[in-house]
């Protein structure tokens, strides 16, 4: 009698705790293995994190914001490290909202994949505090290692020059710029030119980030 | 801090660490279209209140607003027109006194005052505010901070608290055929204008000895800041 009690109660609670479907073992389909520096590692398909959001808290129930920690040209490809928001909109008797951040690096001869995955690696990585696939990392034994590197394949292209990508491109000037600013005052004579920026509204919400970071970073120095 | 506003008293009183990054640290915010419907049918209502003609108001803004003839853009201006035809069908009747009227009203014990803009001011100690929203109103939302600055300014002013009047229009509602505009009303009490001294001194005082502790919660979800607090 009680352990039909317990059973029915564990049902509601997967029925009822969003985080807690979250935090189911991840069917073997969506698998895969890769091996690194010799070693084999068990990974998941990023497919399976967003069918699992999405399923579960609809797909305005959840968002991601990123942004690029790093971005290098080395070893005859593009090095990106990117942080990556991942919020979360928990709907019950109250409003929750659940944010976990994480961070991730790809290396790619072309940079539109090292950006790819340098955000699936960071998205899996900030799923991992939801839970999703924790069976993985429980199975881990390189210990404390929070970045993922996500292996890439990828296919040749015809060109052979390295090119940022267009976003940054189109306001490579002004980018420089406020990368370059060594104070206040130097940063804020280019608030208006930032705001009235034409290069698309990514461009200019990434040069936005890449201002207010080094105003944040100038003005602590000061 | 130059001077107290309604949007800085709130978003402290939301999130200091929020108000530190926004009026201390001067971020700069991405061009919101939420912000720009909202101020363009701010101005489209008030020139409908200084008799011009609907006609007239709808070309102007169009000319505004479309400049690249984008999908957003014209999507944008037929929001806007359904949204001040609807208005334009049943104002907020009544003389109006003043439209967009600048205060800078100074408070006691501070060095610095209430500074804002009140949309409208109509005959009979009426305070007309024009909102534009996602989500109706409840009697509970107009119960704020804005209707309390509102109130202590007209009083400081003409001597008498206002009944403050939202007209509130649902942009996920309005293409809905028999939608009609909400209308809320509240009326400040003498306590309120008190309790309101006390916020701007506390807040005041909070922003000098540099209180910006973050405070989580649903507000986050929305808050352009969010990638720079460790909350």
């Amino acid at each position: 009698m009680n352990n039909t009690k317990q059973a029915t109660s564990n049902e509601e609670q997967i029925n009822n705790d969003p985080l807690y479907r979250l935090r189911q073992p991840i069917p073997k389909e969506y698998l895969i293995t890769y091996t690194e520096d010799g070693k084999t590692f068990t990974g998941y398909k990023a497919q399976y994190a967003i069918n699992l959001l999405n399923k579960n808290l609809g797909e305005g129930g959840w968002l991601t914001e990123e942004e690029i920690r790093k971005e290098e040209y080395i070893n005859n490809g593009w090095a990106v490290a990117m942080k990556l928001i991942l919020m979360l909109k928990m709907t019950g008797t109250i409003y929750v909202p659940i944010i976990v951040t994480g961070y991730g690096g790809s290396h790619a001869k072309n940079i539109a994949n090292a950006y790819k995955g340098a955000k699936t690696s960071a998205f899996k990585n900030a799923c991992r505090y939801l839970g999703i696939g924790q069976e993985l990392y429980l199975g881990d034994t390189s210990g404390e290692e929070d970045i993922v590197y996500e292996p890439i394949t990828e296919q040749e292209t015809s060109s052979e020059q390295p090119q940022k990508p267009e976003k940054i491109a189109q306001g490579d000037d002004l980018y420089n710029k406020v990368m370059k600013a060594t104070n206040l005052e130097q940063l804020e004579s280019l608030k208006d030119v930032v705001m009235a920026f034409d290069g698309g509204q990514n461009a200019q919400e990434t040069l936005i980030k890449i201002y207010n970071t080094k105003k944040i970073e100038l003005k602590e120095k000061k | 801090m130059k001077h107290i506003s309604a949007t800085s008293l709130k978003t402290f009183q939301t999130c200091p660490m929020q108000w530190m990054y926004k009026y201390d640290y001067e971020l700069l915010q991405a061009p919101n279209p939420a912000f720009q419907i909202g101020s363009a049918y701010h101005k489209m209502v008030e020139e409908f209140h200084k008799g011009i003609s609907v006609e007239n108001i709808l070309e102007n803004t169009k000319k505004d607003i479309i400049k690249k003839k984008t999908n957003d853009e014209i999507d944008m201006f037929g929001l806007l027109r359904l949204m001040f035809v609807k208005y334009a069908e049943n104002p907020i009747k009544g003389n109006t006194v003043k439209t967009e009227f600048r205060f800078n009203i100074p408070l006691p014990n501070l060095k610095v005052g209430l500074y804002g803009f009140i949309d409208r001011i109509v005959e009979g100690d009426r305070i007309v505010e024009y909102k534009t929203t996602s989500k109706d109103y409840i009697q509970e939302d107009v119960n704020n901070i804005q209707s309390h600055i509102y109130s202590y300014v007209y009083f400081k002013t003409y001597g008498k608290i206002p009944t403050v009047t939202y007209s509130v229009v649902n942009k996920k509602k309005i293409k809905q055929p028999n939608y009609r505009l909400q209308i809320l009303e509240i009326k400040c009490t003498d306590k309120d204008l008190k309790t309101l001294e006390t916020d701007c001194v506390n807040f005041y005082n909070d922003v000098q000895e540099k209180k910006f502790k973050a405070n989580k919660g649903k507000h986050c979800f929305w808050c352009p800041y969010v990638n720079f607090c460790n909350k």
